[in-house]
């Protein structure tokens, strides 16, 4: 009997996708879309009910895209027990303790450095980190001023506010490119994607 | 070990192919599918540079799509409408075993008009009617290397897109015109993405290279057997190489397509006699199809396919 | 009158049945099973197994079979049937010292603890064709060992190793092994890359590679140390019972070529390794793949690429004959749109150079000459 315990103690709360599969990928076209068309503000319509302080496009982003072979360090303040059992049991992801050592990282608007985070390198420029940023805005409110690929002319939004330094530490990682970290922003079940290449005017 | 009796379905002869039980949805499992997905959006974060991943084998031969075929399974889902073309063409046979692959596994329903297509899958061509920003372009890529015919080493042509040295191509091009007195490159034309990769846009006649340049539709390359994946995001700067006193032009024709009179498609020649007598068509039987039913009175039957 | 050409539906489903019926053959002849296939075609299914990476007899003898023999083709099915396979774990490493031995052969020693093995082998045959099979002759039961085969079969390059004469083989490092079924290969690849990549690549490929060092393109003086073929059992520990389970036994052939030694000041000659294994009983393959192995450790033995077999872009990247086969085989696919471009640029060529429609062709090259 014990042993049954041990298990329904280790089941994580909250609801993931219904069909992982299809649900899964209508989530990565939106992630894709999101990707495709920086600036553009998308939303996650998948029924989930993830552990806080998990976001639902959060959630989604990791349900969609995490398996055995993902790295992923969470920052400390979204750290908890339950965020991790409910990712670890949906996904079968691994936890880095480093930032440099995942391929992921979650985070929310107090951003360390960004020398922290992998940002591949020239010759794998893909073998860098993602960064999911869980912020209190995200809208079309003309915070930030987008251009680049994607985009047709440029493209006005805001992520809220993220931490002192970061845009312009962001600008100056520009300068590495191929090297770069692509960032996707979510808040409840919208999200806003910057490619390395996007390139942001604060006004 | 169950082998089952599948041989019994075959031999059905039904327009639309029956749904293959025991497979995944678009034949790809999930863990395939997510590793795929990361690879594609990486490729589009970093336009032009071609993406490692792990490829798998397909149940087409290599060099026949496989690229294609897995990014398109593991784009598509139950509400996407897919059409598959090859030479410009849908009922090539190439593309009528890759939009029937999809039919089975994915039960997902298919389309020859290009404006009614989310995805497209193509091999050669770009569609002559201008892409949305609601589709996806798929294109099938034989050699992903733009610089694979100058340099053979992968650990060398890396190390050039690294640090973008691209001397080397654009000798290429230069001794091509002191040869011949132009490029004679005409298809797997080079281009450069967004003033920085060198890519290949896969061998479509360079004819169709100028509507990769700010295509409003998202367009992903696949390469199966050398595993890559690369992308070109809606909206890019995509510039075919050329010199500026050798700027870069595309085929033209004196002849108009025999079917539909188009004289600004892309055309097939096709050989009609023993003399050698030659006609043009169309190469994008879409295309072809929908200008010949504005024609109402055309030589052409309503089938559009004789003259 | 032009009727545009339909590649057709129902073109393509008459193709299949034509070839269906070309497999069949005479239906007045008995139709193969996949039993005999198993039994009487073994070494057809050993390869096919050993270059689509999967040991599974009744569906490399279903391979076979559907595959009207064509045995690139049989690969070919079974790999792409591989990857639809769930991955549920990975097995115990195999340790071919235990292997349950039917030959065994050394050609550097007379003599070794546990002897010569001559087993199954063609090698003892004069190749005349037996007519007596022909004729559906009955087979001489073979005689049985006297005793049981030695268990002890220490492996020669173990006995050498002793010595401290063969250089250790030790994991580079204790990262987990690159996987080529689900990464693809990077530049330089490490010796796990490499023999992953040689495990499954193309016989005849490997074959004239090895043969082509053995007449001086990228020398390495092998020796055969030792080939080994028999059967060994497949451990699994499943998480849940936290200890190994047998799940199955397997064939495996194994060839461990001793070559050329080195040495230098600070180190004492040693005699160096290359390394073949493969599912089943398949000596020419395993051999090749040692031959090839030892060729591309050059960058490990401080040697230089000078011929092909020792270049591992040019080695690695053109062994598979799945890859290989279906890229020579899509010219056969349409290219009309290209061959069209090439078309409009030859003639404008053409056009350029002057050249009246009567002349004879000339070759491209003496047309810009003129120009």
């Amino acid at each position: 009997m014990s042993i049954n315990k041990h298990v329904i103690d280790d089941l994580p709360t909250g609801k993931a996708f219904n069909n992982p599969s299809h649900d899964s990928q209508s989530v990565f076209r939106q992630i894709l879309k999101s990707m495709a068309e920086p600036g553009s503000i998308l939303t996650i319509n998948a029924q989930l009910v993830p552990p806080h302080p998990l976001s639902i496009a959060t959630a989604a982003i990791c349900l969609s895209l995490f398996d055995f072979e993902t790295n992923l360090w969470i920052e400390t303040s979204l750290k908890t027990h339950e965020v991790i059992k409910y990712l670890k049991f949906h996904t079968g992801l691994k936890i880095a303790d480093k930032p440099k050592k995942a391929s992921f990282c979650i985070l929310g608007t107090s951003i360390p450095s960004l020398d922290e985070f992998c940002a591949g390198t020239a010759d794998y420029p893909e073998n860098s980190s993602t960064l999911i940023i869980q912020t209190d805005e995200i809208s079309t409110r003309a915070q930030l001023q987008f251009e680049g690929p994607g985009i047709k002319t440029n493209r006005y939004v805001s992520v809220g506010s993220i931490n002192k330094g970061f845009w312009s530490d962001r600008e100056e990682l520009q300068s590495l490119f191929p090297r770069g970290l692509d960032l996707v922003f979510t808040q409840n079940n919208k999200m806003i994607s910057v490619p390395r290449t996007t390139k942001i005017d604060v006004l | 070990m169950a082998i089952s009796n599948q041989s019994e379905k075959a031999g059905n002869s039904t327009e639309t192919p029956e749904i293959l039980e025991g497979y995944n949805f678009a034949y790809l499992d999930d863990q395939t599918k997510r590793m795929i997905r990361r690879a594609i959006l990486k490729a589009v974060a970093i336009p032009g540079y071609q993406v490692p991943f792990g490829s798998r084998e397909m149940p087409l031969p290599f060099g026949w799509g496989t690229g294609g075929i897995q990014i398109t399974a593991s784009i598509i889902g139950k509400d996407d409408i897919l059409k598959v073309i090859d030479q410009g063409a849908d009922d090539t046979t190439n593309a009528i075993n890759i939009r029937n692959f999809f039919g089975k596994t994915a039960g997902i329903e298919t389309t020859e008009k290009t404006t009614e297509a989310t995805v497209i899958q193509t091999r050669h061509r770009i569609p002559e009617n201008p892409l949305s920003a609601k589709q996806i372009l798929v294109y099938q890529v034989p050699i992903p290397e733009p610089l694979r015919w100058l340099e053979q080493r992968e650990s060398e042509t890396r190390k050039m897109h690294a640090l973008a040295e691209y001397g080397v191509m654009h000798v290429g091009l230069y001794e091509n015109i002191a040869h011949f007195g132009r490029v004679t490159t005409s298809y797997n034309y080079p281009v450069q993405v967004n003033d920085r990769y060198i890519m290949s846009p896969s061998p479509i006649p360079k004819f169709d290279n100028p509507k990769m340049d700010k295509m409003p539709a998202l367009q992903l390359f696949g390469a199966g057997r050398e595993k890559r994946i690369y992308a070109v995001p809606p909206f890019t700067k995509v510039k075919s190489l050329d010199f500026e006193d050798h700027p870069f032009a595309i085929e033209s024709w004196e002849e108009s397509c025999a079917l539909c009179g188009s004289s600004n498609s892309f055309l097939d020649e096709v050989i009609i006699d023993d003399e050698g007598s030659r006609m043009f068509v169309c190469s994008d039987s879409n295309f072809c199809r929908e200008e010949t039913e504005k024609i109402k009175d055309g030589p052409v039957t309503s089938s559009g396919e004789t003259l | 009158m032009y009727v545009a050409v339909k590649g057709g539906e129902s073109a393509i489903k008459n193709s299949q049945e034509l070839l269906a019926e070309e497999r069949r053959g005479d239906k007045n002849v008995k139709e193969l099973t996949l039993d005999q296939i198993q039994n009487q075609l073994s070494l057809s299914l050993d390869r096919v197994m050993a270059e689509a990476s999967l040991y599974d007899r009744e569906l490399a003898a279903l391979a076979v079979k559907q595959s009207c023999g064509d045995l690139v083709e049989a690969i070919f099915l079974l790999r792409a049937y591989r990857t639809t396979l769930p991955r549920f774990g990975t097995t115990v490493p195999i340790e071919t010292a235990n292997m349950s031995i039917r030959r065994r052969i050394s050609a550097t020693f007379k003599d070794l603890p546990g002897g010569q093995v001559l087993g199954p082998s063609f090698d003892y045959t004069h190749r005349l064709l037996d007519f007596s099979l022909a004729a559906n002759g009955d087979v001489p039961e073979a005689m049985e060992a006297d005793g049981t085969v030695d268990r002890n079969m220490p492996r020669v390059t173990d006995l050498l190793n002793n010595e401290g004469l063969i250089e250790e083989e030790t994991a580079e490092d204790d990262n987990e092994p690159f996987d080529l079924t689900r990464e693809s290969l990077k530049f330089p690849a490490d010796r796990p890359a490499r023999l992953q990549n040689l495990a499954r690549g193309d016989e005849g490929f490997l074959l004239a590679l090895a043969y082509s060092t053995q007449r001086g393109w990228g020398r390495n003086h092998p020796f055969a140390g030792e080939i080994r073929m028999g059967e060994l059992s497949i451990e699994f520990i499943p998480d849940e019972l936290g200890f190994s389970i047998e799940i199955g036994e397997i064939t495996i052939t194994e060839c461990q070529m001793i070559n050329q030694f080195k040495g230098s000041s600070d180190i004492p000659a040693q005699f160096t390794r290359g390394y073949g294994l493969s599912f089943g009983h398949n000596e020419r393959k395993t051999m090749a793949m040692g031959i090839v192995d030892r060729a591309l450790r050059t960058r490990e033995l401080d040697e230089h690429v000078q011929a092909p077999a020792q270049d591992e872009e040019f080695v690695l990247s053109h062994s598979c004959n799945v890859e290989a086969s279906g890229f020579v085989q899509h010219l056969k696919l349409p290219h009309y749109v290209d061959f069209q471009s090439e078309l409009v640029t030859v003639r404008a060529l053409r056009g350029e150079a002057n050249i009246d429609k009567t002349n004879i062709v000339k070759p491209i090259s003496d047309i810009a000459a003129t120009e």
